[in-house]
């Protein structure tokens, strides 16, 4: 049997598409990974200490240019993803995907530290009236649950044609709202670069 | 690209590795309470500022999570009201203590950091 043709007509037991099905489930466990962590970072008592600095002179530098390394890798995984999907360029050479996955697991591991010392350091803002950290909270939260259903959804068979750059699209769009109220804030107060 | 799909994999495995780390960290890494501050010393700069600051700023003010003070505050902040401000409100990441030191105490730590951290 063509591949194709199985992935266009396989469907879940409910009778519902199971490239849909898949989706749905890829959402579910990103969401509950966002709220795991909200529910973390609201309960945890904040340390309020430094696990390491990897030789920049505070936490938050660190934090601020870790941030930034990963905004940059992830500006670098959209153009590999626009050339994947023939947005730019000609047919993307045969090392631009495995590219694109190197850079997008480079990207997750650069956040790591940062992510860490939020949790564990600070905490989740829940004070709206605090908007910046407000939203760096949400955002921050909510990008990991992304980019679960992101790794979930790559795997998956027979997925809505648009889904894939929606996602990508959303993680993407969350880390560059984490950076404004991260980095971007820590720059403009401290000066640049502030290592 | 073989060497190409290896590396991916390599980084893949580390990245896996790194974030059960973390997540690991997350629950098993508690950090020792906050000493209270002894009502004997409750006036001392320095007992204020080991048992509130140092966490974040360094047991020798040199900076830890939160930016260095030793040698640097007083230029960062000529007039020390404007540091006491700060202590008081709060700023970025840094707690507000307004609700758990007196003024006096704040002018206290606030002294001490100017003149006793070098």
């Amino acid at each position: 049997m063509d591949a194709g043709t199985a992935l266009d007509t396989e469907r879940a037991p409910g009778g519902a598409p199971t490239g849909v099905v898949a989706l749905l489930g890829a959402a579910l466990i990103g969401a509950a990974i966002a709220v795991a962590l909200g529910v973390y970072g609201r309960e945890h008592d904040p340390a309020g200490q430094a696990l390491f600095t990897l030789g920049f002179s505070g936490t938050i530098n660190m934090k601020a240019w870790l941030a930034t390394i990963a905004l940059a890798l992830a500006v670098v995984q959209i153009l590999l993803a626009l050339w994947l999907y023939g947005k730019i360029g000609r047919n993307a050479p045969i090392w631009v995907g495995p590219t694109h996955r190197l850079v997008g697991t480079l990207t997750f591991l650069v956040t790591l530290p940062v992510a860490y010392h939020c949790l564990w350091s600070l905490g989740f803002e829940t004070d709206a009236s605090n908007a910046r950290r407000f939203w760096h909270s949400l955002f921050g939260c909510a990008f990991y649950g992304a980019f679960a259903t992101k790794v979930l959804c790559v795997r998956a068979k027979g997925l809505p044609g648009w889904a894939l750059p929606v996602i990508g699209g959303l993680v993407f769009s969350l880390l560059v709202g984490l950076w404004f109220t991260s980095a971007f804030w820590f720059f403009d107060n401290s000066g640049f670069p502030s290592f | 690209m073989p060497w190409l799909t290896t590396l991916v994999r390599v980084v893949q495995v580390i990245t896996a590795i790194v974030t059960a780390s973390f997540v690991i960290l997350l629950f098993a890494n508690e950090p020792p309470e906050a000493t209270p501050v002894p009502s004997a010393a409750a006036d001392s700069g320095q007992a204020i500022f080991e048992t509130r600051c140092a966490r974040c700023h360094g047991t020798d003010g040199s900076g830890g999570f939160g930016p260095a003070l030793a040698g640097v505050v007083v230029e960062a902040f000529p007039d020390a009201a404007d540091q006491e401000a700060v202590v008081a409100n709060g700023r970025g990441s840094m707690p507000a203590f307004a609700d758990s030191l007196t003024p006096e105490q704040i002018a206290a730590v606030v002294e001490y950091t100017r003149t006793g951290l070098g």
